[in-house]
């Protein structure tokens, strides 16, 4: 990678880092809304590890997974530290792999992610507790087919926009 | 040109996968819901030791036991978070457990409840 390009890399890497910190707060401002298990949130900034994924590369979206975790940490505690890094180091590599390596759309890589996340989460809790967390699962695998076709749709939507801003791609 | 991988469009074959996957996930989550049966037991758990285990049908009127910090209600109905000194109050929001499969957790605490049995037995005929 030459140095103009090195810089582009890094510029797009820091925006979207921005992108997964402040898609995650705006997540904690939404009021719990009818319906919806207390608890359950849409995993917004999965969007941003999506497109780290798809223009960056794993390395890119491991670090904004590790990001993520280390902002959940210093904001919310230990144990959504734990909880955010565990689902986010499984589905940063879930979603680089659907996304580069087959031919499966950007909604495959977003639910397979969005699964990948709550698994990891799930074992992370039955780590943490005991055998209770597994009630949560039937929850988990719902959240995460509808957050991650929700995360899918929107980052086929703007990725056109990003290519345009950034015209910015690793191989 | 083919399109770049974040503008692909699903195939027939993943369209239908992803449709397979969420008409399973609804069935799973609603079938847990609806057709589990009563529950038996409660267990409480801390650490991932059992520091409380009962048969609802021995426990009377409801009480509360101070696990760690938080307090739940046990009663023959079922169990539930009444109070807990963590910051989001998930578990207390969870309600009361009273059908096997439901569970709460409560994880700044390390604390558990869940309600187990019930497994195949018929709880009432009716018709």
């Amino acid at each position: 990678m030459d140095k103009k390009n090195a810089a582009k890399h890094a510029a797009l890497c820091g925006l979207l880092g921005a992108l997964a910190l402040s898609l995650s707060y705006l997540e904690g401002l939404l009021p719990p809304l009818p319906g919806i298990p207390p608890g359950a949130k849409p995993g917004l900034s999965n969007l941003a590890v999506l497109a780290a994924a798809d223009l960056l590369g794993l390395p890119a979206a491991l670090s904004l997974a590790v990001l993520k975790g280390g902002f959940a940490f210093l904001t919310r505690g230990v144990t959504p530290g734990i909880m955010s890094l565990s689902g986010g180091l499984l589905s940063a590599p879930a979603m680089t792999l659907i996304l580069r390596k087959t031919k499966l759309s950007p909604l495959f890589a977003g639910v397979t992610g969005a699964l990948a996340h709550n698994a990891a989460q799930l074992a992370a809790a039955r780590f943490l507790t005991g055998p209770a967390a597994w009630g949560y699962a039937p929850g988990m695998l719902l959240l995460g087919v509808v957050s991650g076709l929700l995360t899918g749709a929107c980052f086929s939507g703007i990725s056109a926009v990003l290519e345009k801003a950034f015209g910015h791609r690793t191989p | 040109m083919r399109a770049p991988r974040s503008r692909r469009l699903p195939g027939k074959g993943e369209a239908a996968a992803l449709l397979a996957l969420l008409l399973l996930a609804l069935a799973v989550f609603f079938g847990a819901r609806r057709f589990a049966p009563a529950g038996e037991t409660v267990l409480i758990e801390q650490n991932g030791e059992t520091v409380f285990s009962a048969r609802l049908a021995d426990l009377g009127e409801a009480r509360v036991l101070e696990i760690g910090g938080a307090a739940v209600e046990v009663s023959r109905r079922g169990a539930r978070f009444l109070e807990s000194d963590c910051p989001d109050r998930l578990c207390v929001k969870a309600g009361l457990l009273t059908r096997a499969g439901e569970s709460a957790v409560c994880l700044p605490n390390r604390v558990s409840v869940r309600i187990t049995g019930g497994g195949g037995s018929i709880d009432a005929v009716t018709g």
